[in-house]
Order: structure tokens, then C-alpha cells, then sequence
């Protein structure tokens, strides 16, 4: 017999996509900015940017399919807030 | 592969929605990315003969340069000098008047020049047919029109419309992981249409994934790049410039003419890897700012244009150059980058990658046709038992329908119903503008198309289509064929590679017949009410 499923997947598309769309886009564009930030002092600025620039689709749309597959809309939601705000305080810490 | 089967029925969900509403467009951008691979044998193809001037032997540059620019003052300022490109096969030198902006501008009025046997100079006006720039603007843009800032509305579109794809590529892949091994490269043809459609769709897609992520990761950093580095301009680097530009070199030029050999020689000396095929040049008239963008091909490096790497070098002192946009010239990172480019254009490798990139591009056309079709036949509603009613359709389904076979049908239609057109009626009227003459065939074919497919319905309509289709294809040929026998007809034959387009509308008018065929055999068999009757 097939093991019931605990908390199956809820569809909740639209405070899913809200979440992969906006949150999970700007916590690709820290994580760019966090790829700058660590990379100052290794890698020249002019490529450095570029590297940091291209980085965040690579990672959005991996963070933005991946939203679809938390249970609810709401985890993803919170989730993604807590990323961001560990995200952003990294930012603001480190550029000073 | 099992899959849990909550995750089965959300990759679905997903999957029909985004492809549904991205399928269309992205059938367009890659029909027409397809054939952009050879964009500039198309504007070759469909330039008329009046608008080519003699080439000139690379020795005789800076005596038509000086000719042209003591002539025009115009050219004193810019102008392209072409050794090899079919870019700008025109002529060896052209310019214009007017320094173009940005975006869409379809009056190419150009000035070119050449010398003749006895080395006249030789100078026309010319608005020059540029069909193959016009397929490329119709990829990047999938055709709507309009600007926001200075690029097309249509690639911001495509940037969005790119995320919908990226989704639905990996929730395809979900979908297909039970079955992955048991189908893939299966194609099973036979009574169950949706079957075969389903394979086609699998097939491809799977074979192709790796271009598919690449392109569609690309085109969202092609239409939102400005909006990434602002970001990173105000956040990591706390409001400074991304680009810090260093301090230009003072430079004090010796000389006041442009020595091309010396150009070349330099260029060579820097590049050894690469041949030079054009140079444009710009700011002449402030030789301590002047600029020579020279064009830089190599089919062994990874080139950061869709057809060139590129360098710069001030004309008048050729020791100062910039060469940071040559793969061969750049550390690991910078290649890195170039990668991310090279790999959308398919400008590496050659003519061989071109031709693979002109299959993928056409493939994926078709992944998006059938996974529409997909979508249709799914929804189908069938007669089980000859007692039933006979069964009508879902409006939705009629309408997706419609617009699936009108607008991709549309689309091919369009491009080659213009390409022909414009060799004909060039010869029968002598038209001003050409590229004119495409854009708005194009639009008039597209939207008659789809018009047409609503009002008589798509089961009707995609045979009819389809062998319009074949005829136009096969007319390409045959139009080249008169022109070569009947030069006073007034049409006009390129030979050598250009030849390449007859050759492939060859190969789609018997892709074509053969679609045809079916078309009309599951026409003839579709049984009354069901979704291929008419």
C-alpha cells in the first residue's frame, strides 16, 4: 500500500509566486551584492561586477522554481523573508 | 525514478500554465533565433544587385579612404570600412549622415562607396535591404512592437515571458523523470496521435536542455541587466559607478591619415588568433579621441558578439588600444563571462555550431508547437461509443487552437512570404525602402494569417496553411533559378554560400509537404465533432 503523504503540497499560487518572484529575486540580488562584497579584494572590479550581475538569474530561477515545492504559500513566504533579512544584514555588515 | 505524487500534480499544473502562456512567443523568438544564425546570408540573399558596389583589393583602402573623404565630409567624422564581413558586403566602405540611435530604425539610408578598374571613385545612396537584421529584430522582440527606454518593449516581454519558461523547463523535467529512461529517444508513431506528439515533445526537450537553460537565463539578464547592476551600484558599492571608467590616455597623434595596413598589421601583432573582418570607424574628426572598433572573428575562440570579438584602437596612433574583449587576451573569470554570451549566440566553433544552434533554434520552435498541440489533444473531447452524442469542443480548447496554428504558422509564413515577395516586386516596382517592404509584409502576412485560421477554423486552415507554405518554399529556389537564367527579368541571384538559403527552403518545403500530408490524411480520418473535423 502507498504511505499516505504527511502534509501533501499545497498549489497556492499566487502567494508562492509573490514569493519566488519578489523575495526569491531579492535575495538573488543580495546574494549578487554578497558575491561582490567577498570578492573585492581577489577579483578586479570590472569583471568582479559582471560575475556579481550574472549570478543573480542563476540563482532566482532555481530559488523561484524551487518556492513552488514548499508545502504553503505561507511557509514559503517566511522562509524566504528569514533568507532575505540574513541576507541583507550580511550586506550591511560588511560594506560598513 | 518514482516521484511523490503531490510534486507529480504541482510540476503539471505548472508545466500546461507557464507553456501555454509562454509557447507562442517563444515559437517566434526561435524560429527567427534559428534562422538569425544566418541572418547576414539572409540580407545578402535579399539584397538587390543595385545596392553592391565592386570590392576593392585591401591594398586600395586608404586611397579610396582618402578619396571618399575628401569627397564627403561627412565621412571625415565616421564610417565602416568591410574586408570580409557579409554583415556589410555592400560595399568596402559605407556611412551615413546621421549617427543612428538605439532600437528600431528601418530607413537604413547609407552612403557607400568603391573604386572602379580605373580607380574612380564610385559613391551611391542606397536605403540598403537588410532582411537579416529584420529577422533578428523580430527574435529579439518576437515581434511586438513598441520601445520602453532604449530597448524594444517586446525583450523586456521576452524577459519575463523567459522566467515562465525557465519554470516550465524544469517542471517539464520532473514530469518526465518516471519515465525518463522507458522514453526517452522513444518515438512511437501509429494510431495514438497525442503518443507521438508527447515523444516528439520529450525528446527534444530532454536532448536540448542544457541550451534551453542557458538561453532562457541569458535572455533574463539581455532584458534586465540595467536593473542587476543598479542594484549592485547602490548596494555593495554604496552609489559609485559599476564601470569606473580609467582616465583616458593623452594621446597626441603623429599622423592625420588612417593607414589601414598599419591597423591590420597592429591588429595581428595583438590578436594573432583572429582574422579582422570590418572595421568601424568613429570620432574623426578629434584624433586624440578618434576610435577604431575592429572586428575580430576566430572560429577556435568563444566570441563575446554574436558574431565577433572586438577591439579598439585609436586610428591615428595605433599603440593605443584596448583589447579586454579579446577571449584570447582575458584571464578566466572574463572568459567565464564571454561564455555566458558566446553560448547564447552560438558564436564558437564555426559554421559547424551554427548549423547545430540553427537546429536547436528550429527545435525548440517545434517543442513549443507541440507542447501547445499537447495541450489541445489532452482536452479533446471524444465520441467513446457511436450512440453518443456527437461531442463539440471546449471554446478554449477551439481557441488555443486557433491561435497556436495561426500565429506559429503565422510567423513562418510571414518570413519567407516577405523574403520572396521583396525579390519580385523589387523587380516589378522598384521599391524604396525594402526593409519597409518586410516589416510591414510581415506584420499584413502574420496577422492575415491568424485572421484567417479563427474565421475559418485551424482543422480547415493548417492544411490549406501548410501547402501555401510548401509552394512559397519552393518558389525561393525557383526565383534564384530564374534570375540566374533571366537576368533581364530584373531579379538577382547570389551565388557561393549565400546559396545556403535556397538550400534550406528546399529542405523545409519537403518538411513541410510531409506535414502537409498528415495534416490532410488526419483530416480526412478525423471523425465528425472530434478536435481535427472540419
Amino acid at each position: 500500500m502507498k504511505a499516505k503523504i504527511q502534509s501533501p503540497i499545497q498549489p497556492h499560487w499566487w502567494s508562492k509566486t509573490f514569493a519566488g518572484g519578489v523575495l526569491g529575486l531579492s535575495l538573488s540580488i543580495a546574494i549578487g551584492n554578497l558575491i561582490v562584497l567577498f570578492g573585492q579584494p581577489y577579483v578586479a572590479m570590472d569583471l568582479l561586477v559582471q560575475v556579481g550581475m550574472w549570478s543573480v538569474p542563476w540563482v532566482w530561477m532555481p530559488i523561484m522554481f524551487g518556492s513552488y515545492f514548499f508545502t504553503t504559500g505561507r511557509k514559503a513566504l517566511i522562509y524566504l523573508l528569514i533568507a532575505n533579512t540574513l541576507a541583507y544584514s550580511c550586506i550591511f555588515v560588511l560594506r560598513g | 525514478m518514482k516521484v511523490r505524487s503531490d510534486i507529480m500534480k504541482l510540476a503539471k499544473s505548472m508545466h500546461t500554465w507557464v507553456g501555454v502562456c509562454a509557447g507562442i512567443l517563444l515559437f517566434i523568438c526561435f524560429f527567427a533565433g534559428g534562422l538569425s544564425m544566418f541572418q547576414h546570408h539572409i540580407s545578402k540573399w535579399a539584397t538587390p544587385t543595385q545596392q553592391v558596389l565592386p570590392k576593392v583589393s585591401p591594398d586600395q583602402s586608404n586611397e579610396l579612404i582618402q578619396k571618399v573623404q575628401t569627397a564627403y565630409p561627412a565621412a571625415q567624422k565616421n564610417f565602416t570600412l568591410n574586408l570580409s564581413s557579409n554583415e556589410f558586403h555592400y560595399a568596402p566602405i559605407t556611412w551615413s549622415e546621421h549617427e543612428r540611435g538605439d532600437g528600431f530604425n528601418a530607413a537604413q539610408s547609407t552612403w557607400m562607396a568603391s573604386l572602379d578598374d580605373k580607380g574612380q571613385l564610385i559613391v551611391a545612396q542606397e536605403n540598403l535591404s537588410k532582411a537579416g537584421w529584420l529577422i533578428e529584430q523580430l527574435h529579439e522582440t518576437a515581434g511586438i512592437p513598441g520601445m520602453a527606454g532604449h530597448h524594444g518593449l517586446g525583450l523586456y516581454v521576452m524577459g519575463v515571458v523567459s522566467i515562465l519558461y525557465f519554470l516550465a523547463l524544469l517542471s517539464g523535467v520532473i514530469i518526465l523523470l518516471p519515465t525518463l529512461v522507458k522514453d526517452y529517444f522513444v518515438i512511437r508513431p501509429g494510431n495514438n496521435k497525442k503518443r507521438f506528439w508527447l515523444d516528439a515533445h520529450n525528446v527534444i526537450g530532454i536532448t536540448s536542455l542544457p541550451f534551453h537553460i542557458i538561453i532562457s537565463i541569458s535572455v533574463i539578464v539581455f532584458a534586465f541587466h540595467d536593473f542587476f547592476y543598479d542594484s549592485i551600484g547602490q548596494l555593495a558599492l554604496k552609489g559609485q559607478p559599476v564601470f569606473q571608467r580609467s582616465p583616458p590616455d593623452f594621446i597626441q597623434p603623429k599622423q592625420t591619415q588612417i593607414d589601414v595596413q598599419q591597423i591590420l598589421a597592429q591588429a595581428k601583432k595583438v590578436a594573432p588568433e583572429y582574422s579582422v573582418d570590418y572595421i568601424q570607424f568613429s570620432g574623426l574628426d578629434k584624433p586624440e579621441k578618434a576610435n577604431a572598433r575592429i572586428a575580430l572573428y576566430s572560429s577556435d575562440q568563444m566570441l563575446r558578439g554574436a558574431n565577433h570579438d572586438f577591439m579598439r584602437m585609436n586610428p591615428y596612433a595605433v599603440e593605443h588600444f584596448n583589447h579586454k574583449g579579446i577571449n584570447t587576451q582575458t584571464d578566466a573569470g572574463n572568459k567565464l563571462i564571454n561564455a555566458m554570451f558566446s553560448l547564447h549566440f552560438g558564436s564558437f566553433g564555426g559554421t559547424g555550431v551554427r548549423w547545430i544552434y540553427f537546429v536547436l533554434g528550429v527545435g525548440g520552435a517545434f517543442l513549443f508547437y507541440t507542447g501547445n498541440i499537447l495541450w489541445v489533444e489532452t482536452r479533446a473531447r471524444k465520441q467513446k461509443r457511436v450512440e453518443d452524442p456527437v461531442p463539440v469542443q471546449r471554446k478554449d480548447v477551439v481557441f488555443l487552437a486557433n491561435l497556436t496554428i495561426g500565429a506559429c504558422l503565422g510567423c513562418v509564413l510571414a518570413v519567407v512570404g516577405t523574403m520572396l515577395a521583396s525579390r519580385w516586386l523589387f523587380a516589378a516596382f522598384n521599391i524604396e525602402s525594402m526593409n519597409h517592404l518586410f516589416m510591414y509584409g510581415y506584420y499584413a502576412i502574420f496577422l492575415l494569417t491568424l485572421i484567417y485560421t479563427f474565421v475559418i477554423g485551424y482543422a480547415k486552415a493548417l492544411p490549406q496553411l501548410l501547402l501555401t507554405l510548401v509552394f512559397m518554399l519552393f518558389a525561393i529556389p525557383l526565383t534564384s533559378f530564374v534570375a540566374y537564367f533571366i537576368p533581364q527579368s530584373g531579379l538577382w541571384v547570389h551565388g557561393g554560400e549565400i546559396l545556403v538559403v535556397d538550400f534550406l527552403a528546399v529542405i523545409f518545403a519537403f518538411a513541410f509537404w510531409r506535414f502537409y500530408q498528415q495534416a490532410q490524411d488526419r483530416r480526412k480520418s478525423a471523425p465528425t465533432g472530434s478536435l481535427w473535423a472540419s
